[in-house]
């Protein structure tokens, strides 16, 4: 049978550009809609932190069955499964190894999400923190699963102005 | 077996124990078991319970309770026939959660002794197990982080987020919440006795409250009831002394515990830490420990027939070098003749049972009368436990009258007027309809067009790890049916000629299914081969295989590949691979497959079929080019070319099984069995 693979996996790839593109438009439109039905006063931020909380308990919980304790390249693989989630969802980032033991970083190259922030009229900064929420949390879960000590420092924000996001992953002991 | 009672030293009635031991004695000295497994038939004295032999039915959730924790007559039924079957040994009610919130309540069904109210209940379950001569053991379970099933959250030593998502989130337990807890437990100690039971046991193991303490894993709390060891022991231990104080000296109490948690790659308790917890339990005051490996939520096999019978009774001799309280265990120990023999050794003193007294409560009653070939062994399916996390009353695959002990309807009464009955199709879907049938009286005859009975079983019973266990039912059934007088007429393919010249009052069609290759272009091609050819070691396939459905029997044909080495790739239009096998297989299952190279496509097809690939139509309808050696069909449907000629030449047709809807094990035995009822 013949068939053009490049035409298939074209197709695929707008299908897949199509749904990650109604998932952050979706994330937008129940924000507002949960931001019309909210208590009056309500911060837009505050909202949106809890909701990048409740993803991180979800993302942290896939991320168990994936870790290993006594793995020797524990924060390195951490450090890729963050890679997995973002360019799950249409972002482009890479781990970047450190000269330090125990120390790596996440880089992001490209992010979708400001444009649709920006689409949104939501603020810029909500967008660093709600990702910081999301992965704070995450680390949080790991730490309370393995017994472990992981801390994730945001040094570089693309919704901020910086050309990259970079996030710092270093572990204790 | 009757009894009578007697007053203890503080003035409570019990049961005389030196009484129905020995009039115990006195029957097995009449039956061959006795002389077959010596060990298991002999009494044994744990405080001022005397127990007639060293068999107990284990602790088993059935979810047949009240939604409010209260004791149903569908339970009394089910426990009454186990205690029935143990012939004088332990009887175990399941774990009853003692909190009124239902913090640790961890399935629905539960029973409950959080409150007085619910010693009348309790007590029944008891006197149904002493009215059957049995020693009564009521169970006390906080399910920890396994618990709140109807709650938003459960609880624990520390909020250490759950692997499984069936859980709930944890909290964390303060230290009037711990108090509180141990209080609770020595309250539904009391009313356990209230209520008459013998021995008071407590749970501790799998990922229940005081494993959760116990567990480095999960406890992660800076106080006195955390750190290191021994301190995680402290919330058992005050646990064990307040039932303790609440019992009084000279009952029982055991205590069940992990020896070995599996939990290495989440930093759970080392082996030798859990045996710290056995000889601090013992300290403390117990009587027995039951010996158990594993969690809910570690990776490995437990109790999958995987695991060989007997695997674990190295965690059991673990235990005996560490304690001196007598050792009980279940888990992969089926067979009286391996458990008489542990004992024999002193590996355990007691041996436990679960799964096997579902399958078959007179398991212990058979072994006694020495009627070996009569038990129906448990095939470690798993069904029970798939039911339980679904939030549904246990079922058994081989055992259809689980949960229906109670109703008069669901047993075999000889039927009014005698039929013949024409069964057609010998596997378990048949040979279960044919044994009811003949145990009613009819004059039954199977029909079988191989030379082998068991239908799918056959082929399921290849898979490469321990599948082999599942054809014992086909052999159980087999026997059974000879037994009652079955005739069986194999090598034999039913027609509609036969069925006239037979004259059958009924008949039931019990064909089964067969693997079709659907047309597409390339179905036709010499590399296109049946799952069932390879499970029968009729044709060799390439290095890469494409397996074409991806149900039960796509899955065993594609593990028994994958043992051979070789990659396979399943495409399955369903939303994931195996929907239709139990979740505790499953996931080893792909696991295997997926380390030598195996894929999965999923809301996929087969588009089209070529000498070295295949074209697969995926999701989101995008075309794949997958390499493909061999193309292995493992898509069926029912074989029922039988039926409406059936139906013109006899005046009752009953579609049985797989000839009516291609399904699991359980689904045909089931049907068997009802079908054989309504004959």
């Amino acid at each position: 049978m013949s068939f053009n693979p490049e035409e298939e996996l074209r197709r695929l790839l707008a299908r897949f550009d199509l749904l990650a593109g109604i998932v952050r438009a979706t994330w937008y439109e129940w924000r507002q809609a949960a931001l019309e039905f909210a208590k009056p006063g309500t911060k837009p931020l505050d909202l949106v932190l809890r909701a990048w909380e409740i993803v991180g308990h979800d993302t942290a919980m896939s991320y168990f069955m994936a870790l290993r304790k006594n793995s020797p390249t524990f924060l390195e693989d951490l450090g890729r499964l963050i890679v997995m989630s973002s360019r799950a969802m249409g972002e482009d980032a890479v781990v970047v190894k450190s000269d330090k033991p125990n120390e790596v970083f996440v880089q992001w190259n490209e992010c979708p999400w400001p444009e649709f922030a920006r689409r949104y009229k939501a603020d810029m900064e909500e967008d660093v923190l709600g990702c910081d929420k999301w992965f704070q949390t995450v680390i949080e879960d790991v730490n309370k699963h393995f017994g472990t000590k992981v801390k994730l420092e945001t040094l570089k924000a693309i919704p901020r102005g910086d050309p990259i996001c970079l996030r710092r992953l270093s572990m204790e002991g | 077996m009757m009894y009578s009672k007697i007053k203890t030293k503080k003035g409570d009635s019990t049961i005389n124990y030196d009484e129905l031991v020995s009039k115990w004695q006195e029957q097995y000295k009449q039956l061959p078991g006795s002389q077959m497994f010596p060990n298991l038939f002999k009494p044994i004295t744990i405080k001022r319970v005397k127990i007639a032999n060293r068999i107990k039915y284990a602790a088993t959730e059935d979810n047949f309770n009240t939604h409010d924790g209260f004791i149903t007559d569908k339970d009394v039924a089910y426990i009454r026939e186990r205690a029935r079957g143990l012939v004088g040994g332990i009887c175990t009610i399941q774990g009853v959660y003692m909190d009124p919130k239902g913090e640790g309540k961890g399935y629905v069904g539960q029973a409950a002794a959080w409150d007085d109210k619910f010693i009348p209940g309790l007590k029944r379950l008891a006197d149904a197990i002493h009215e059957e001569g049995a020693i009564a053991n009521i169970q006390l379970m906080h399910c920890g982080r396994v618990g709140g099933v109807e709650l938003e959250y459960c609880v624990g030593p520390s909020d250490v987020p759950q692997r499984l998502r069936v859980l709930k989130p944890v909290k964390e337990m303060s230290k009037e919440e711990i108090k509180t807890s141990i209080k609770e437990h020595a309250e539904a100690a009391r009313r356990g006795l209230e209520a008459s039971y013998d021995i008071i046991e407590i749970s501790g193991i799998v990922g229940y409250l005081i494993s959760n303490f116990l567990s480095s894993y999960t406890n992660k709390r800076t106080d006195e009831y955390g750190g290191d060891i021994e301190n995680r022991c402290r919330y058992m231990v005050e646990v064990i002394e307040a039932v303790r104080d609440a019992v009084g000296n000279d009952v029982p109490i055991f205590i069940r515990l992990c020896a070995q948690e599996l939990l290495d790659e989440m930093g759970g308790n080392t082996p030798e830490e859990s045996m710290v917890t056995y000889k601090m339990a013992e300290k403390a005051g117990v009587d027995c420990i039951s010996v158990t490996q594993g969690w809910q939520e570690s990776l490995h096999s437990v109790i999958t027939r995987d695991i060989p019978q007997g695997h674990w009774l190295y965690n059991a001799k673990r235990a005996k070098q560490n304690v001196k309280v007598p050792i009980s265990m279940a888990y992969r120990l089926f067979k009286p003749e391996m458990a008489d023999k542990a004992v024999a050794e002193g590996i355990i003193d007691i041996w436990e049972m679960c799964r096997p007294l579902i399958a078959d409560p007179y398991l212990p009653k058979k072994a006694l009368e020495g009627k070996l070939e009569d038990i129906r062994y448990c095939i470690a399916c798993n069904l029970c436990l798939a039911r339980l996390f679904r939030d549904a009353p246990i079922t058994c695959a081989v055992n259809p009258l689980v949960g229906h002990e109670w109703d008069e309807r669901w047993k075999i009464k000889p039927a009014e007027k005698k039929k013949k009955v024409m069964v057609v199709g010998g596997g378990p879907a048949g040979l279960q309809c044919a044994l009811v049938a003949a145990q009613k009286g009819h004059d039954v005859h199977l029909y079988e067009m191989r030379n082998i009975l068991g239908g799918q079983v056959v082929y399921a019973s290849k898979g490469p790890y321990g599948e082999e266990e599942l054809y014992g039912i086909i052999e159980w059934l087999r026997r059974q049916c000879e037994m009652a007088g079955v005739k069986f007429h194999l090598s034999t393919y039913v027609t509609p000629e036969l069925i006239e010249t037979e004259k059958p009052d009924v008949v039931v069609i019990a064909t089964g299914v067969k693997f079709v290759v659907p047309k597409i272009p390339g179905s036709e091609l010499p590399n296109v081969v049946l799952a069932t050819d390879i499970l029968e070691g009729r044709v060799e396939t390439g290095e890469r295989v494409v397996m074409w459905g991806g149900r039960g029997d796509g899955i065993i044909a594609a593990l028994y590949l994958a043992t051979k080495g070789k990659k396979v790739t399943i495409v399955t239009k369903d939303r994931k691979p195996g929907v239709d096998v139990n979740p505790s297989y499953i996931w080893r299952y792909l696991l295997k497959i997926g380390q030598t190279g195996g894929k999965v496509y999923r809301f996929s097809d087969l588009e089209a079929i070529e000498e070295n690939r295949v074209i697969v139509k995926g999701a989101y309808g995008v075309r794949i080019p997958v390499p493909a050696d061999t193309v292995v069909v493992s898509i069926r449907e029912t074989r029922t070319e039988l039926v409406e000629a059936a139906k013109k030449l006899c005046g009752e047709v009953h579609v049985i099984g797989d000839a009516l809807i291609p399904r699991r094990l359980h689904n045909a035995i089931h049907d068997g069995y009802r079908v054989g009822l309504r004959i």
